[in-house]
């Protein structure tokens, strides 16, 4: 009976060694075996395929404090008013699936405006649970990738999908010395102030055939909508026209007005004045000038942000917009100066505007 | 023989314990699998795509210019519907008429698992 | 002294450590069943870009092109450019890498009043019938092509794709 202990010590230790051994060995395969799978079981792939889809052929929509009549993009301030948006999507229309919109994108993209990772959680990956995330977006032809979210891990999976889409560009025009020609915009008398105008007919650029494209069928992607894209109109060959200017002569800007004419009607309601250090460029530079009259050398553009003609006025969906230059030169002579001819239309003409276009870019969600 | 002695069953109870965890952990890892499975396959099998693009034809093929070629290019998607797609896709059309100015599309998809109906106007 | 219960917890140890190991295998063994491959997420993924690829060449970049470039493409069976165009598309990343996603296109039309296929491109891994591939298609409307019967008129036909990862 004195040495039991001994024996029943090294028997406990062996059976217990041979327990502890097979017990690590296990333990050690069960992470193993919930990681290999994790990415491809839990709903990593299906929040992918869901936020791709949101993205690429919704158009977005917006919540119960928005402002009316205005998309998800070009509603103010969501930071503080969260509710103003319901959701992120970037498509144009619900009709045109897989192409973007550039406003949309370039609001989506906006990181110092929206929150990382709580903006994007509420309102593009949805779900209860706080996934994190990467989506970027490469534009063909372009260099910068432009992305949210966290660095993708490369030591474990995760949920991913991808989506080939076309992005749509805002159109814009250059009125130079073909078209004044054509146009006749310079056959004026010799006087200090010429009137220039442009005429944004809304209600026919919302539902008039687009080119080729007759509504119907496949035109949502091509349309222009005064209310919700870039429009920017550049006019250069200021001095040729019709022959050089005047040795001497000095012009500037002295006014832009804005005017809208209802459906049906003859006469036009001025808008309220409006700053030109929103829209008029001198020459090329890059800061807005701060007020009329502005001097120019060679070229001036006016270049309106989406959402611009909502801010100035309440202008319908069946109203005109008419833009009225106002040149002064400081001698007499012929200038740029539509007023006994036609206002230049911006319209689906491509000779008079450059069209929206399209170009291709592909977009990455992973979601872990 | 000695009497029965059941001091180290303690073990191989727990190694049955182990066991019955592992088995837990097996099952939940199964049922994930299949939550990915099932999201694949709803997605490749619900014809989104499918019912999308024929939807678009059939409203362009409504609005071409040519009588013939109408003709030609919807007994055409009918056909190619349903030897490509295996669905039946079936569709009638009602011309602006009396005060009326809409054009107005019946559309019918089914492939047998999924089945889609519209009424498509124009704006 | 002979003690008959000395080798006791040893068995018991062996006991123990044969079940875990045998619930390890099986564990594994069941769950192993179902792979990534077998989830069809891969599968999905493979289908959604096949399908948006397609559907982006069948977009016209401009609205004073009357004709898109698959349109076109299938008009004059011009199958470089189809490779060229779809392959750019399908495989291209938002990184500096590439997919290698391959892929062969055949146009499926009626003639005759017989649904009949034509080739109509394939990427330079050709299909040898052991790829894992999903089959993706465009709708388009062309005014003739290979495929269909020569007379004039506009023919409704089909692009299918097969894609795979090599």
């Amino acid at each position: 009976m004195t040495d039991d202990t001994g024996a029943m010590s090294i028997d406990f230790l062996i059976g217990f060694t041979i327990f502890m051994l097979a017990f690590i060995w296990v333990a050690t395969m069960i992470p193993g075996l919930f990681i290999g799978i994790q990415s491809h079981t839990i709903d990593f792939d299906a929040v992918a395929y869901r936020t791709g889809v949101i993205l690429a052929e919704d158009p977005g929509d917006v919540g119960s404090l928005a402002t009316a009549g205005i998309p998800w993009e070009l509603q103010s301030n969501p930071s503080q008013y969260p509710d103003k948006i319901a959701r992120f999507g970037l498509a144009v229309s619900k009709d045109t699936p897989g192409i973007l919109d550039e406003t949309k994108v370039d609001r989506f993209f906006n990181t110092t405006e929206f929150v990382y990772p709580t903006d994007y959680q509420k309102w593009a990956i949805f779900g209860d649970f706080p996934y994190r995330f990467n989506i970027s977006l490469k534009e063909e032809g372009k260099d910068t990738i432009r992305s949210v979210g966290d660095i993708i891990p490369v030591s474990y999976p995760y949920g991913y999908i991808r989506r080939d889409v076309k992005i749509r560009s805002g159109s814009n025009t250059t009125i130079g010395e073909t078209m004044i020609k054509t146009y006749h915009y310079n056959n004026t008398e010799e006087v200090f102030n010429h009137r220039f105008s442009i005429m944004i007919n809304t209600s026919s650029l919302l539902f008039d055939d687009v080119g080729m494209l007759k509504s119907p069928t496949g035109d949502a992607a091509y349309r222009l909508n005064p209310m919700r894209d870039r429009i920017i109109i550049n006019i250069t060959d200021f001095d040729k026209m019709p022959e050089p200017l005047k040795p001497g002569t000095t012009k500037s800007v002295s006014n832009v007005q804005f005017y809208t004419r209802s459906y049906g009607k003859s006469t036009l309601d001025p808008l309220p004045a409006v700053s030109p250090s929103g829209f008029l460029y001198m020459d090329g530079e890059t800061t807005a000038v701060p007020a009329f009259p502005a001097a120019f050398s060679n070229g001036i553009s006016m270049v309106f942000e989406p959402g611009f003609f909502n801010t100035i006025g309440d202008i319908g969906t069946d109203d005109t917009i008419f833009i009225y230059l106002t040149f002064t030169v400081n001698q007499k002579q012929q200038f740029l100066n539509n007023t006994h001819t036609e206002p230049f239309p911006y319209d689906y003409n491509p000779v008079n505007v450059t069209q929206p276009e399209l170009t291709d870019a592909v977009i990455e969600v992973a979601i872990w | 023989m000695a009497r029965l002695n059941d001091d180290a069953q303690w073990i191989v109870l727990m190694g049955f314990v182990v066991s019955f965890a592992l088995f837990f952990i097996a099952i939940l890892i199964n049922q994930s699998t299949v939550v990915g499975q099932t999201t694949a396959e709803a997605v490749s099998e619900f014809p989104k795509t499918d019912i999308r693009e024929v939807r678009g034809m059939i409203i362009r093929s409504e609005f071409l210019s040519d009588e013939n070629d109408k003709t030609t290019v919807q007994r055409e998607i009918r056909n190619l519907s349903l030897s490509r797609h295996n669905a039946v896709v079936n569709f009638s059309s009602n011309r602006p008429g009396g005060l009326d100015p809409y054009t107005y599309i019946e559309i019918h998809y089914n492939n047998g698992v999924t089945a889609y109906n519209e009424t498509w106007r124009s704006e | 002294m002979v003690n008959d219960d000395g080798q006791l917890y040893t068995i018991e140890g062996v006991a123990a450590a044969l079940i875990l190991l045998l619930t390890a295998y099986m564990v594994v063994n069941s769950t192993s069943v179902y792979t990534a491959g077998d989830t069809h997420i891969s599968d999905m993924q493979l289908e959604v870009v096949g399908d948006d690829a397609l559907k982006m060449m069948n977009t016209a970049p401009n609205s004073s092109v009357d004709k898109t470039s698959l349109q076109t493409i299938v008009e004059t069976g011009d199958s470089a450019q189809f490779r060229t165009m779809f392959d750019t598309i399908v495989n291209a990343k938002t990184g500096t890498d590439r997919d290698r996603i391959q892929f062969m296109a055949n146009v499926t039309c009626e003639r005759d009043g017989v649904v009949s296929s034509v080739p109509l491109s394939e990427s330079s891994h050709m299909f040898a019938g052991g790829e894992h591939a999903v089959r993706v298609s465009e709708w388009v409307i062309v005014d003739s092509s290979d495929c269909t019967d020569p007379s004039s008129g506009k023919h409704a036909v089909l692009v299918e794709a097969l894609v795979w990862r090599d």
